[in-house]
């Protein structure tokens, strides 16, 4: 495992990978799409709001994929000082932020038409809201924080006493009373799911998976160049 | 033509949340690239102007980013 901690090696396995993840995702997507808008049956109870199930789920699946990735990378970061377990918590966070949006925004506007309200101060809305902003608040942190190696110190206690929040996300809607229906997907015992209606939303979870790790490779470059890039200028001042 | 577009009435919330959800996805994916290529350039540079450190290939670099 610690062969891959080597920037340069993860930089190289990155460029063999990305091509793939990003075939993956455009195929996922395109199959994904025309499933949803052409080969998906309305809800029965539901109509057709029921479209906005198949980007509103795998967004929220992905806000707390995201969340796990960069809580598990902060924990290396902090037992193992793994060299690049804050490159990827930090290059995780602004994915999982963008996601926990489009979770909102498309939960409201199935909210609407369904509950007759964009917005209620119920668990797993407001526990998910809270995720955008513990998301914002490590990214800030990493900002505000000039020298390198505390910034990624504090940023990785912040990202792991967030993750509290991930189990209250997952089960709030079975601890308290919500409008917010229960799982169907991902729960014992199997999906509940019709399979119309399971396809395209596997297709999405699984282009929304690809993409993540499309950006999250191309981030994590950047921040590994950008290292670089600062100790090139660090040498290049010791010179003159 | 009309009626897929209509959503049963519902076109109003489904064809925003698709819009608003793709296009976030992909202003995301436009900034990462875009500062992916902005890094790789400012680095050819830098290296190109400090040829000592160019030597060894990937030796070096993993030795400043470890």
């Amino acid at each position: 495992m610690h062969k891959f901690a080597n920037p340069a090696r993860f930089i190289r396995l990155s460029d063999l990978l990305l091509p793939w993840l990003m075939a993956v995702t455009v195929i996922l997507l395109t199959g994904g799409l025309y499933m949803v808008f052409f080969a998906s049956p309305d809800d029965y109870q539901q109509g057709a709001t029921v479209r906005i199930m198949y980007v509103h789920v795998p967004a929220a699946y992905m806000a707390m994929l995201g969340y796990s990735v960069m809580a598990v990378a902060s924990a290396s970061s902090l037992i193992w000082k793994h060299p690049l377990a804050d490159q990827i918590a930090r290059a995780a966070a602004p994915i999982g932020a963008a996601f926990t949006l489009i979770a909102l925004i498309t939960g409201s506007l199935w909210g609407r038409p369904m509950w007759g309200t964009w917005w209620v101060w119920d668990a797993r809305l407001t526990s998910v809201l809270i995720l955008l902003f513990l998301y914002l608040g490590y990214m800030a942190l990493w900002e505000a924080i000039e020298d390198p190696i505390k910034a990624a110190k504090a940023c990785a206690i912040l990202a792991l006493v967030g993750f509290v929040n991930v189990p209250i996300i997952k089960f709030s809607v079975d601890w308290w009373n919500t409008l917010h229906q229960p799982a169907s997907l991902f729960k014992m015992g199997g999906s509940s799911i019709h399979p119309e209606m399971l396809w395209p939303l596997l297709l999405m979870i699984g282009a929304f998976k690809a993409y993540f790790f499309v950006i999250l490779l191309w981030r994590v470059k950047t921040l590994l160049i950008g290292r670089k890039i600062r100790a090139l200028r660090m040498a290049q001042l010791g010179d003159n | 033509m009309e009626t897929f577009f209509a959503m049963g009435g519902y076109g109003v919330y489904i064809w925003p949340a698709y819009a608003v959800s793709l296009g976030l996805l992909l202003v995301l994916a436009w900034q990462s690239w875009r500062r992916m290529r902005q890094g790789q350039r400012l680095l050819e540079k830098l290296e190109a102007q400090n040829p000592r450190r160019r030597r060894g290939g990937h030796v070096t670099t993993s030795g400043d980013v470890g």
